[in-house]
């Protein structure tokens, strides 16, 4: 999905949370080169677009799940009272919980398996080798950009070793 | 002068920060996602699209409405029959019964097998098309790679 044509069906989330970082008012979590591999639609239920890299520089990208609908054998969507989980060969690769109609909570992801370094849980989220806790972001278009050139940032940043 | 290749590892900690604009980190794709990536989709042109938007034709319908009664009027006559037999009267099928169920099936038959027009040509041979597509587009190999240990 590209940044600039996402589908007309999604509605984002006022607030999103995932790893006690926190994304209000923005529109996407991740974007990888204006690809967006994951959106996450407000609802009772949430409403979650998987897409993953269709070659190996991600130049051309492929939806796995559509608002909710595995399009893959091999991808499993279940969705409980007001969760929904993504479930592939590699595992458990997505829960969301829909904590309010405003909120959602992203409490598990590992996109490592579609060769997306992004993954976390509710204490924290890793991208890229970049451990965040704790972060918010406010009316950002998109939380994290991954860029094979890195552009620069408002804040500096603590390598831990 | 080139980044040390520890640095380009080097792990990062971000920590209760505010931000009004992206964040932005180094990164791409690590690997191509076999297992996920089963074929290449069909590329839909939007004139395709306009084509088997028509979905249903007249014709198709009405072959389903007259073979759906014909069976209806088959069952009928099947019923009137097997309450004769259980209560041992002799089952009658007046001619014109016969007669309508052999119009009715020649009736499907024709609409079933009669000459498509071209926007039904245009619609099937899409849809051979993209059959073809998924026929013959190559298959990448599908494995499962070992989980990595933490």
């Amino acid at each position: 999905m590209n940044i600039n044509s996402l589908p007309l069906q999604y509605k984002p989330f006022k607030e999103i949370e995932i790893g006690t970082n926190k994304l209000i008012d923005g529109e996407v979590l991740f974007s990888l080169n204006d690809n967006v591999p994951l959106l996450i639609g407000m609802g009772c239920i949430p409403h979650v677009w998987l897409s993953i890299p269709a070659d190996a520089k991600g130049e051309s990208w492929q939806l796995l799940v559509r608002d909710n609908k595995a399009l893959h054998p091999k991808v499993i969507v279940k969705i409980e009272d007001d969760s929904v989980t993504v479930n592939t060969p590699d595992g458990t690769v997505l829960k969301v919980v829909a904590e309010s109609q405003n909120l959602a909570r992203i409490a598990y992801i590992d996109l490592r398996p579609f060769g997306i370094d992004i993954h976390g849980n509710d204490t924290s989220l890793t991208v890229m080798n970049n451990n965040l806790t704790g972060n918010v972001f406010s009316g950002a278009k998109i939380m994290i950009g991954i860029d094979s050139e890195k552009k620069m940032s408002k804040k500096d940043v603590e390598p831990t070793s | 002068m080139t980044k040390n290749p520890k640095e380009q590892h080097t792990k990062k900690t971000i920590r209760d920060q505010r931000f009004d604009e992206p964040l932005y980190v180094d990164g791409e794709v690590t690997h191509e996602p076999e297992t996920y990536l089963a074929e290449k989709p069909y590329e839909l042109s939007e004139f395709e699209f306009s084509v088997l938007r028509k979905g249903q034709f007249k014709s198709n319908i009405w072959f389903e409405l007259v073979f759906g009664a014909t069976i209806g009027f088959v069952l009928n006559i099947a019923g009137k029959t097997l309450s004769a037999l259980i209560q041992k009267e002799t089952p009658s099928v007046d001619k014109w019964e016969l007669w309508s169920i052999g119009v009715g099936i020649v009736l499907a038959l024709l609409l079933r097998f009669r000459k498509r027009n071209s926007d039904e040509k245009e619609f099937n041979e899409i849809k051979d098309y993209i059959n073809q597509h998924f026929k013959t587009s190559l298959r990448r190999r599908v494995h499962i790679p070992r989980k990595e240990e933490e």
